[in-house]
């Protein structure tokens, strides 16, 4: 039952021009890294640089977007066009698709995400991976964060991806911004945080302490799966005519 | 056994009442759900296969309520109106992820008996997204009775199908049906519910407007007169005799058919014969008219 | 039996009729097309929801002018008024959450809803569409990009004792603040309807504008602040770098926070890429309306 669940979310996540569309934007990540290589920079600016590029473009835009987009599709798109009711006609717990569907999106959108910026961090340091790890491992989580509560807004409302994207653009980008108390709900300042705490001096400081990211992120996570569960069960087809 | 029933449900969106006060209940064999275009048979289906809950009254499968109760898809299968299908998997695997997911024990042997039965053989493993509308929903009702479940509810089944895959479909439900499986389908084409279904509910503007075989709803509606079709060696004559019968309402002799209306169906049936044989006639044919399904719906959807 | 008039009786044919009347042909189809486009991007005939975001971020563009030369005419010379194009440079990030709120609206419904087989089968041809969708967004855009500007101009004018010879001074910088507003809104609507043809629905339209100026943005932002070169490829990443560095070249006059002062390249360069952009849009738009019925 998993793996059926599995296959038919990758298999529809996977389309060829949604991962294509995906790669090429972890890859500018990693391309960005290699122009600046180009130019044969000290260790100690390119440590910045690099810092800078992997919190500012990989954890800043690159997971949020690959993140919106897989997120909302994973169960939002079946109930778009009207083939969830395959999945709901069966005896299937309603909390096991929801958290089967989540792994799949965490899968692909760490995947998309954190192989680039761990080649990106790689490249840009001229070889030291502590960075690339650091961050790679903050998307990872990250991710974990975003997807959920990006499922659960699929199940919330039809307009969940220009939401999830005014969230991230408006919301993480300038009311965070401008009022240090909204930071604590910001996905992308757990993100930040955790990779301060990973990689130490080198990277760019979050504005969080680790504690804090670590339970505000749980308890949003949790709290999404929660609200997806319950959506789902009470999800009400109407069919298109009558 | 399997038995849906319905007690005094009704279903509503703000101030449109789409289903008003429905009791029934549908039991084994087929029963056809029958109704003009935004009658709302989808939204009884849909409230019956448990993805709609009900504004007020009970839907339940033998004792269990269908909302939120996922394990009643053991018994259910339901094949859905709207045409979206997973379009980048074959009819096989969808058939086959189907069977898993339904938890039936051997997949695979489901999965081929499946596409067996609904003919479906030879465009098994090309994508369900190049399929014709009539395969589409061949490929849906495999799926939904792989898991061999007892009650089968299907929206508009027939939809998009060419006549020989409906007298195909059609025998299969009869098949399914002579074993003892509960089978609701819809339809507003009458042929399809008068020439498959035993039982007929016709739903009119939400609300129940008759229900059971419709040659009995037809005899029921005692305010509207019946009429008959006769072949005699002398129509002429044999019309002036009705003339005089009590029973006999109406008599047209029009393009050498002899029509008669009467409001008492089971008298009139008394008196031809001696009619007949009082005017020395000799009777080749007597032949309700108007007995079919379709008098019966207009009757019913111009109340 | 005499006397009675014979009245006439006549059945009037009120059947179905056709058009014999003149009919106003390509140019107004195109001029109807233009019309309902602009229409569309600004919001009117639809419900107050969508007039929310194509008029709060014209209001947002024209605030600070508004209050700047409001303080000036009023107060006197508290303020130094915005040149021309810091502020254009300033309200940069406000014209492409326009074009990705309304671009959207112009193109994508109509390839969604397979309506296009309707409108070519009248007598417009492909490209009379497409050109009919610039128009209206551009025209929408410069509401933008110009407006603003000349707020500013007529401030500077009015806050001057001999009104005449200000107007006579700022008459010259007219041209630079035309074409470069001009130049702003075309290549923009350009990108932008190209880019949303591209799309599937709405929200993945708007979501790919958003996505191409952030990202490009934040690159840019990025290279920056480096040296050895990367300074120099900075403003190519970001369309609006671009248009800043053709404008510089066209019309003079430079903007401090823009990527295009830290670079040394020669102005000439953003001319030929904002060329390059706006070729590109443009036959992204041809090579995807010549198949109509997707």
């Amino acid at each position: 039952m998993i793996v059926t669940l599995v296959s038919l979310t990758l298999r529809a996540l996977l389309n060829r021009r949604r991962t294509l569309l995906l790669g090429l934007l972890g890859a500018l990540i990693v391309v960005v890294a290699a122009v600046y290589r180009l130019g044969d920079p000290v260790a100690d600016e390119s440590f910045e640089f690099t810092g800078r590029l992997l919190a500012d473009f990989g954890l800043a835009v690159l997971l949020p977007l690959v993140a919106v987009i897989i997120g909302t599709a994973a169960l939002g798109s079946e109930l778009d066009d009207g083939t969830i009711v395959y999945l709901l006609a069966k005896p299937v717990p309603r909390p096991l698709i929801v958290v089967v569907k989540l792994m799949a999106a965490w899968a692909v959108t760490a995947l998309l995400v954190a192989v680039p910026i761990l080649l990106a961090g790689v490249i840009g340091t001229g070889g030291d991976p502590g960075l690339g790890i650091g961050y790679c491992l903050a998307a990872v989580v990250g991710a974990l964060e975003y997807t959920a509560v990006f499922l659960a807004l699929s199940l919330i409302t039809s307009r969940a991806l220009v939401i999830g994207l005014a969230y991230v653009v408006v919301w993480e980008g300038v009311v965070a911004g401008l009022f240090t108390g909204t930071r604590v709900v910001s996905v992308r300042q757990h993100g930040l945080a955790f990779a301060d705490a990973l990689v130490g001096e080198g990277g760019v400081a979050g504005e969080l302490v680790l504690e804090v990211a670590i339970v505000v992120g749980a308890i949003v996570t949790i709290g999404a799966i929660a609200m997806a569960v319950r959506r789902l069960s009470g999800v009400e087809l109407r069919g298109e005519t009558s | 056994m399997s038995v849906l029933s319905l007690t005094g449900v009704s279903r509503w969106y703000g101030t449109v009442v789409a289903v008003n006060d429905v009791t029934f209940e549908v039991g084994p064999g087929i029963t056809g759900l029958l109704g003009p275009n935004g009658a709302g048979k989808t939204t009884l289906l849909h409230m019956m296969a448990g993805f709609l809950a009900p504004s007020a009254g009970e839907v339940r499968l033998d004792a269990t309520p269908t909302w939120r109760h996922p394990e009643i898809y053991r018994q259910i299968g339901f094949v859905p109106e709207r045409e979206a299908v997973y379009t980048f998997l074959t009819a096989h695997q969808f058939v086959l992820a189907s069977a898993r997911l339904s938890g039936v024990p051997e997949p695979e042997a489901a999965a081929d008996r499946a596409i067996d039965m609904v003919e479906l053989r030879d465009a098994a493993n090309r994508p369900i997204g190049g399929y014709s509308k009539g395969m589409r929903q061949r490929a849906k009702v495999a799926a939904a009775l792989v898991h061999d479940p007892p009650t089968l509810i299907l929206d508009e089944p027939f939809n998009g199908m060419d006549p020989r895959q409906r007298l195909s479909m059609m025998d299969l439900l009869r098949a399914m049906a002579a074993d003892g499986r509960t089978i609701l389908f819809s339809s507003h084409i009458l042929e399809e519910v008068e020439r498959l279904s035993d039982r007929v509910l016709v739903v009119v503007a939400g609300r129940l407007a008759a229900s059971g075989d419709f040659r009995r709803i037809r005899r029921l509606m005692t305010d509207r007169p019946h009429s008959f079709t006769l072949r005699s060696s002398d129509d002429r004559r044999l019309a002036r005799e009705l003339l005089a019968a009590p029973e006999v309402e109406s008599v047209e002799l029009r393009d050498g058919v002899l029509t008669l209306r009467t409001g008492d169906y089971g008298a009139l049936t008394r008196a031809v014969a001696p009619a007949a044989q009082r005017a020395g006639v000799s009777l080749f044919e007597l032949r309700p008219a108007d007995e079919s399904l379709e008098s019966v719906f207009s009757y019913l959807v111009r109340r | 039996m005499s006397g009675l008039p014979e009245t006439a009786g006549t059945i009037y044919d009120i059947g179905y009729r056709r058009y014999e009347g003149p009919r106003l042909g390509r140019r107004g189809a195109v001029g109807a097309i233009i019309g309902a486009g602009l229409r569309a991007v600004f919001g009117l005939g639809r419900p107050g929801r969508s007039k929310i975001l194509p008029w709060g971020t014209l209001v947002l563009a024209l605030l600070p002018a508004i209050v700047a030369v409001a303080i000036r005419v009023l107060v006197g010379d508290l303020v130094d008024l915005y040149s021309y194009e810091n502020y254009l440079w300033g309200i940069g990030a406000l014209l492409p959450i326009f074009v990705a709120a309304q671009a959207p609206e112009l193109v994508v419904n109509d390839m969604r809803h397979r309506v296009l087989p309707l409108y070519f089968s009248r007598p417009i041809g492909r490209f009379d569409y497409v050109a009919a969708k610039l128009v209206s967004l551009s025209v929408a855009l410069l509401s933008l990009t110009l407006l603003p500007v000349l707020l500013l101009l007529l401030g500077r004018v009015l806050a001057t004792e001999d009104l005449v010879a200000a107007l006579g001074d700022e008459i010259g910088v007219m041209p630079g603040i035309l074409g470069s507003g001009v130049l702003h809104a075309v290549v923009l609507a350009s990108l932008g309807l190209a880019i949303c043809s591209l799309a599937a629905r709405r929200a993945y339209a708007a979501g790919a504008v958003l996505a191409v100026f952030l990202i490009g943005g934040v690159v840019s932002g990025t290279f920056q602040e480096q040296a050895r070169g990367l300074e120099s490829v900075a403003p190519f990443l970001n369309p609006l770098a671009i248009l800043d560095g053709t404008r510089e070249w066209l019309f003079g006059g430079s903007v401090a926070e823009s990527p295009v002062t830290g670079a040394d390249v020669p102005l000439v360069t953003y001319g030929l890429a904002s060329a390059i952009m706006l070729g590109v849009s443009l036959a992204i738009l041809a090579i995807r309306y010549r198949r109509v019925t997707t």
